[in-house]
């Protein structure tokens, strides 16, 4: 997995997790957190980072298949919770625009 | 007095004996060899199923991407609020997902279930693909679905039947363990979710 795609995979994951995307800021936060954390591995210092910046708590056990099945799989399904996330907000937009004609 | 008689009895037992201990050898060094060629030849053709089941996971992952790019656009012509783009984003969208997903998904899982077929194979194979792929299908469903699209752009409603699932569903729960209920239930209540939609 390159540093791109392992950095995609984290992003991935904490937008799972606070299912909303995340800001600029907040990613440039992770990726701070993660230079600066003194863990062994890439997978732990991701753990911490995620800990640090939104107190997501990762399971250590499953750490490694988490973080790689979120590079392959979540991605499909961020993009189809970003549309989700479209159409909710066209819908209500829909919705006021009927209610100020009325 | 031992006449030549004996001596040619003898003779022939020790003959009959080098006879049968050589025989014995040779036999064993064909059935070795057979062996060996019988390993070689289930060694190429697992490499056989190797290259299948590759190639038909880079299938899948390609279908996998342009799909991910055809949502792209289509979350672009909804935030643009462009109805007619967003409509025939749908379309697209619907349209390779059924054919070229889900095709592609099927092809894999089933080259790779005629491979790894045990039982611990099987169970990662339902946690690795399946679930995740019942997933996505159940996703797609509730955004190709959507209110936006049905009821405000007068979209037909898609669904899936359950013969359409049907292959999977009774994979998952022919393999995943009585005892396992969480899992068991997981599998059913995405049956249901994608059925009903």
């Amino acid at each position: 997995m390159s540093d791109h795609d392992f950095l995609n995979s984290i992003v991935n994951y904490a937008e799972r997790s606070l299912k909303r995307e995340i800001t600029e800021y907040e990613r440039e936060q992770i990726i701070d957190n993660f230079n600066s954390s003194k863990e062994r591995t890439a997978y732990l210092r991701a753990i911490e980072a995620l800990d640090k910046t939104f107190n997501i708590k990762v399971p250590k056990k499953s750490n490694k298949i988490i973080l790689e099945k979120t590079a392959n799989f979540d991605d499909i399904n961020n993009k189809l919770e970003a549309m989700k996330r479209e159409a909710a907000k066209w819908e209500a937009n829909k919705n006021n625009g009927r209610t100020k004609s009325n | 007095m031992i006449d030549n008689t004996q001596y040619i009895n003898a003779f022939n037992a020790v003959s009959f004996l080098l006879g049968g201990v050589l025989g014995w050898i040779l036999k064993n060094l064909r059935i070795k060899a057979e062996i060996e060629k019988l390993k070689l030849e289930s060694t190429s053709k697992k490499m056989d199923f190797l290259d299948k089941i590759q190639e038909k996971r880079k299938q899948f992952n390609s279908d996998k991407e342009n799909l991910c790019l055809i949502f792209d656009e289509c979350v672009e012509a909804m935030a643009s609020k462009d109805t007619l783009k967003a409509i025939g984003c749908r379309k697209t969208m619907n349209h390779f997902f059924f054919h070229s997903y889900w095709n592609s998904f099927f092809e894999y899982f089933e080259t790779k279930i005629t491979v790894k077929n045990n039982i611990k194979d099987k169970m990662l194979i339902i946690e690795d693909e399946v679930l995740p792929f019942l997933e996505t299908c159940q996703k797609f469903l509730e955004v190709t679905n959507s209110n936006i699209f049905v009821m405000h752009l007068e979209q037909n409603k898609l669904a899936i039947q359950y013969q359409s699932i049907k292959y999977l569903y009774k994979f998952c729960l022919y393999n995943i363990k009585f005892f396992n209920l969480k899992l068991r239930k997981k599998v059913k209540t995405l049956k249901n979710e994608i059925v009903s939609e």
